[in-house]
């Protein structure tokens, strides 16, 4: 190797190297819903080529398009709970994003309990029933019922994180503005300390 | 035999002895078939993927990065795929299978996605015709152009591929200006209409700078197409030196000097994109489009 052809593939990897290096700062600083099927924000990344073959399957429109050029986030397809949750395609032989993911960024043949979106959380200062009201929209809505939401002997709701996929249908259903329960997306760096049954 | 290098035609001679061939008198060149099949394919593909959001999803959707025809058919860009294999270290079923319609192409035909399927090439393109028109003359001269550093996009390939490793994150197909300008759902559009205006700006003075000498999409479809079966051949035994093959290839490869002159069968430049310009140029209608598999 001649020291012209070595010095320019040295400035390419070190070029490379920088880019990347500022291009991985970006990623996972705030971490976003994902589609079912994604296992962490950072494996959902480096899979995703930002085709939006899961945004136009999608039979409820639940997935949108977040705003931004570059890598990281920008352009990358994301769940708004409160505007429209995902319902694990309900009734249908299959999810349609995860049908439809061409680099199996959306991890093929994941079932509905092993759908790994976030865990939900509730906000015990606003929640309804510890305020003394009887709410019981979470618990209707959540699509595993009695194992992702229970209730305590009062009639308040808590969490069970295992079974919860973060799906996001108790968010969109509850009765409070902003909603006393939201799901963390996983990859996040916050933790998710289990919410102990009184 | 005198040769005379009219203004409009800065070009280089090659020495005598090399083409000893006549100028033509009275040639005219057919039809532009190619030019056109290629300049309306390409258009045609831009059209449905911009009209992405009103087609049925059934009948196509995506984008430059990845489509699916008729609810079945995915197509992926091949750099995309590859660049999530090194950025995820993990190799899927769905990738392969959506890669393979790209790389196939490609190993058959060559960098004819860059001559009749992507948007950045029409559009770049064109802006050379304008650009010429305005300008009323063919510069840069071709010697210039022959001169560009074609080996550059290689490396830009190699950093792409090194960069999603170390990002983690596919990084060309995040920033492609053959994706970004192009295609309607989500992005950004002043940000991603950037990067398009910098390079009409810049092919202005460098034409087609891009495909020729950055583009590490071509880099990657220009490796896999060294051995394709469809190329430019050269028939005929009577070759006229009239270069026009030479002054009018959009990607500045020396045509008339480096293929017809020294007797080859077919042009095996690995950055033909296939677009029979100068097939459709040529005054003694000696170069073909179609099927060869010598290499000279």
């Amino acid at each position: 190797m001649d020291r012209r052809s070595f010095l320019a593939a040295a400035s390419t990897v070190g070029v490379a190297g920088l880019t990347g290096t500022a291009a991985r700062r970006q990623i996972g600083q705030a971490a976003h819903l994902r589609p079912p099927g994604s296992r962490s924000e950072h494996q959902f990344l480096s899979q995703c080529i930002r085709c939006h073959h899961c945004v136009t399957s999608c039979p409820v429109d639940a997935l949108v398009i977040l705003p931004g050029v570059g890598p990281g986030a920008a352009a990358t397809p994301a769940i708004d709970a409160r505007r429209q949750p995902c319902d694990l395609c309900a009734g249908q032989p299959a999810m349609h994003c995860i049908d439809a993911c061409p680099t199996g960024a959306l991890r093929p043949g994941t079932t509905r309990r092993q759908v790994a979106i976030g865990v939900a959380r509730i906000d015990q200062r606003t929640c309804l029933p510890f305020q003394g009201v009887v709410c019981r929209a979470c618990w209707r809505a959540c699509p595993f019922s009695g194992e992702a939401i229970r209730h305590d002997a009062l009639g308040r709701p808590y969490v069970d994180p295992p079974h919860c996929v973060g799906c996001g249908l108790c968010v969109h259903a509850c009765l409070t503005e902003p909603p006393s329960i939201h799901v963390e997306p996983f990859g996040s760096k916050r933790r998710f300390p289990r919410e102990t049954p009184p | 035999m005198s040769r005379t290098v009219s203004a409009s035609l800065p070009i280089v001679e090659p020495a005598e002895s090399d083409c000893p061939h006549r100028r033509p008198r009275g040639a005219r060149p057919g039809f532009p078939f190619w030019t056109w099949a290629h300049r309306l394919t390409a258009l045609a593909l831009l059209l449905v993927f911009l009209c992405e959001p009103w087609i049925p999803p059934r009948l196509f959707h995506g984008n430059w990065n990845g489509a699916v025809w008729f609810g079945a058919w995915t197509i992926l860009d091949p750099l995309a795929g590859l660049e999530t294999i090194v950025a995820s270290r993990t190799l899927s079923r769905e990738l392969v299978a959506g890669m393979a319609t790209t790389v196939v192409a490609a190993l058959l035909l060559g960098r004819v996605f860059c001559g009749w399927v992507c948007p950045l090439g029409l559009v770049l393109e064109l802006h050379q015709s304008v650009r010429q028109r305005v300008q009323k003359t063919h510069p840069p001269p071709l010697q210039s152009r022959r001169t560009a550093a074609h080996g550059v996009k290689f490396y830009v390939l190699a950093g792409c591929l090194v960069g999603s490793a170390v990002a983690t994150v596919p990084l060309f197909a995040t920033w492609s200006p053959i994706n970004l300008p192009f295609a309607w759902r989500g992005e950004d559009r002043l940000w991603a209409l950037a990067p398009l205006a910098v390079l009409l700006l810049i092919e202005w003075w460098w034409p087609r700078v891009f495909c020729r000498s950055l583009c590490p999409l071509g880099a990657f479809y220009s490796l896999l197409g060294r051995w394709s079966l469809l190329r430019v051949r050269i028939t005929g035994e009577e070759r006229l030196a009239c270069r026009r093959c030479s002054r009018d290839c959009p990607m500045g490869i020396a045509v008339m000097e480096d293929y017809v002159c020294r007797g080859a069968a077919a042009i095996d430049d690995p950055d033909c994109t296939r677009c029979g310009i100068c097939t459709d140029r040529c005054l003694g209608h000696i170069l073909r489009l179609g099927w060869s598999r010598s290499r000279s």
